[in-house]
């Protein structure tokens, strides 16, 4: 509270404490809703994997059929694995992108951003749509690919296609925390660096790469729990193959009504993903306080 | 400032930057491309995705607008999604002017359990969320899917105006209450105008994360109640039907139209404002 003192009559400052706490309470309504249709149906959800089992069985009947078979235990590890793979692309395409970014001036800038920004405006049926008459086998890609002379490639259906497509959209949360740990990096760190003689790529793998590795990490942590939710991309890029937690969790109740199962499956996925965020938040703290290194 | 503009020429050279750019250029390219190969695919003569298209028509905008399944979607997704951004704009905003006077731990948890939505797995929601208005008589429903959607748009809202919020002069508030406007007009008089920049990017936010919306969507729609996402996701799966990418063209208009405007009330705004 910084109240200009003698400006104000003691009503006023009275008034305004009276507003700071009905504008705490203003957030009330907001976690009411929540409660009612986020949260509790959450709960429900959690409740129903342990106690939709089959007469006789125990509360973990659904986990043991979860964890015991083995196609389950496949496309869990083919989520992590696709999940972890899109992390990797889009962190290595992010960096240059949030460096590009940092260097750029001006209206360049902000054409970068936009241009990054783009899936946050863009419909993700859409997108996908596109990246299906491209990539398919009559697509725009072997289209271009025959122009030049090269042989066709069957690239829809595959882990590829879903990597890409989930990739694209995913780009800006891994390039916004990259672009804001580089900016906040002290310039003059790297200035003396080069002032003392280091080559630029000295400086740049010894002072610049290190005191970014936050906004890696955050942006990468991001990017993997988002991917554990995909569904709508693997569902129209992938094929069988490569099914992902999401599309078994949804199929178990469209074809199915196998509610336990799936609320079961849905736990597994809900734990992994708050499992993982919150390994992400530690590490990132652990490193900001070990690196600091940022401007003051 | 001066220093971080001398900071970048330090490392590389103009190979180096030229690399940068080149490689900056091919992301942009190929996140941009895709959407306008949408464009010609939608006036194709011929019956498929092929490319490239054959003949030239405007029969797949003809069956858009003619076809009933098609327009129904159209208005049922426009609908619930103008009924959504308003919800959440309220909600989002209040969220915001609450969360912004905590802070430390309280305010971290409460931000982290309402930011939720933006980072859970919808499947997972989604799976809870139909059980639950399965017994509330909430599936099939406008009201079930408006309900639903606004506790996925709301954090979009909330995070939009939370960040305007954060780069605003308090004491202007301040000056508003001790001239003895109530908190009521201080907020449509003073908070609004500065926070509005910020409340436009959240609603076009809202109002996307629900037209977009397929997983839920899936879950609680009926017979005579299919949105158009869902629709455009069982056609491309079903039929190579173009009418798909005539949908697709009319979206990517609407939503630049859209952003364009946004862009252009907030930036005639930051001119007034500065005068």
């Amino acid at each position: 509270m910084h109240l200009p003192s003698g400006t104000t009559s003691p009503d006023a400052v009275r008034r305004a404490g009276r507003w700071r706490f009905t504008r705490t309470a203003l957030v009330v309504p907001v976690l009411l809703f929540f409660a009612a249709f986020f949260l509790y149906p959450m709960a429900m959800m959690v409740a129903k994997g342990l106690t939709d089992t089959p007469a006789g069985a125990g509360s973990w009947a659904n986990f043991a059929w979860f964890f015991d078979d083995e196609a389950n235990m496949r496309i869990y590890r083919h989520t992590l694995w696709t999940a972890l793979r899109v992390t990797l692309f889009c962190v290595l395409v992010a960096y240059p992108m949030a460096y590009a970014m940092l260097r750029a001036k001006g209206a360049w800038k902000l054409a970068i951003l936009g241009v990054v920004l783009l899936p946050f405006w863009t419909s993700a049926v859409v997108r996908n749509f596109a990246w299906v008459v491209i990539l398919q086998d009559r697509g725009v890609l072997n289209y271009l690919l025959a122009l030049v002379g090269i042989a066709p490639v069957s690239i829809l259906g595959t882990s590829t296609a879903v990597t890409i497509g989930m990739a694209q959209v995913l780009l800006p949360f891994a390039v916004l925390p990259i672009y804001t740990a580089m900016q906040k990096i002290d310039p003059n760190l790297v200035r003396a660096a080069l002032m003392l003689g280091a080559r630029p790529i000295v400086a740049f793998t010894t002072v610049f790469l290190p005191l970014s590795l936050t906004g890696v990490f955050a942006g990468a942590f991001l990017v993997f729990v988002l991917s554990l939710g995909f569904y709508v991309t693997p569902a129209m890029l992938g094929s069988a193959r490569e099914t992902m937690l999401p599309q078994l969790i949804f199929r178990q109740i469209d074809e199915l009504l196998a509610w336990g199962h799936a609320s079961a499956m849905a736990t597994v996925l809900l734990l992994t993903t708050v499992g993982i965020l919150v390994a992400g938040a530690l590490l990132t703290r652990t490193l900001r306080h070990r690196i600091g290194g940022t401007r003051p | 400032m001066e220093t971080q503009r001398a900071f970048p020429q330090q490392f590389a050279r103009r190979s180096g930057a030229i690399a940068l750019y080149g490689f900056a250029g091919l992301v942009a390219f190929s996140l941009i491309a895709p959407l306008l190969i949408i464009i010609p695919m939608s006036f194709s003569g011929a019956d498929s995705f092929a490319f490239p298209p054959r003949g030239l028509s405007a029969r797949w905008y003809v069956n858009l607008f003619t076809s009933e399944s098609w327009t129904r979607g159209m208005l049922q997704s426009f609908g619930i999604a103008s009924v959504v951004t308003v919800l959440s704009v309220v909600l989002g905003t209040l969220a915001a002017l609450g969360l912004s006077r905590l802070k430390g731990i309280p305010q971290a948890t409460l931000s982290g359990l309402l930011m939720s939505p933006m980072i859970l797995p919808a499947v997972v929601s989604g799976v809870g969320v139909y059980a639950v208005f399965l017994k509330w008589h909430l599936t099939a429903s406008y009201l079930g899917f408006v309900l639903a959607h606004t506790a996925l748009a709301t954090p979009f809202v909330l995070t939009t105006v939370a960040a305007a919020l954060k780069g605003f002069d308090r004491t202007l508030e301040y000056a508003a209450a001790s001239c003895g406007a109530t908190p009521v007009a201080t907020f449509f008089h003073v908070t609004l105008p500065l926070i509005r920049p910020g409340l436009a990017s959240g609603a076009l936010f809202a109002f996307i994360a629900s037209f977009d919306e397929v997983v839920i969507a899936s879950f609680l729609g009926g017979p005579e109640l299919k949105t158009l996402p869902v629709q455009m996701f069982t056609s491309v799966y079903v039929d190579s039907d173009p009418t798909l990418a005539a949908v697709s063209t009319v979206i990517i208009a609407v939503t630049s139209l859209a952003i364009f405007a946004i862009m252009r009330s907030n930036q005639a705004r930051s001119v007034g404002g500065s005068h």
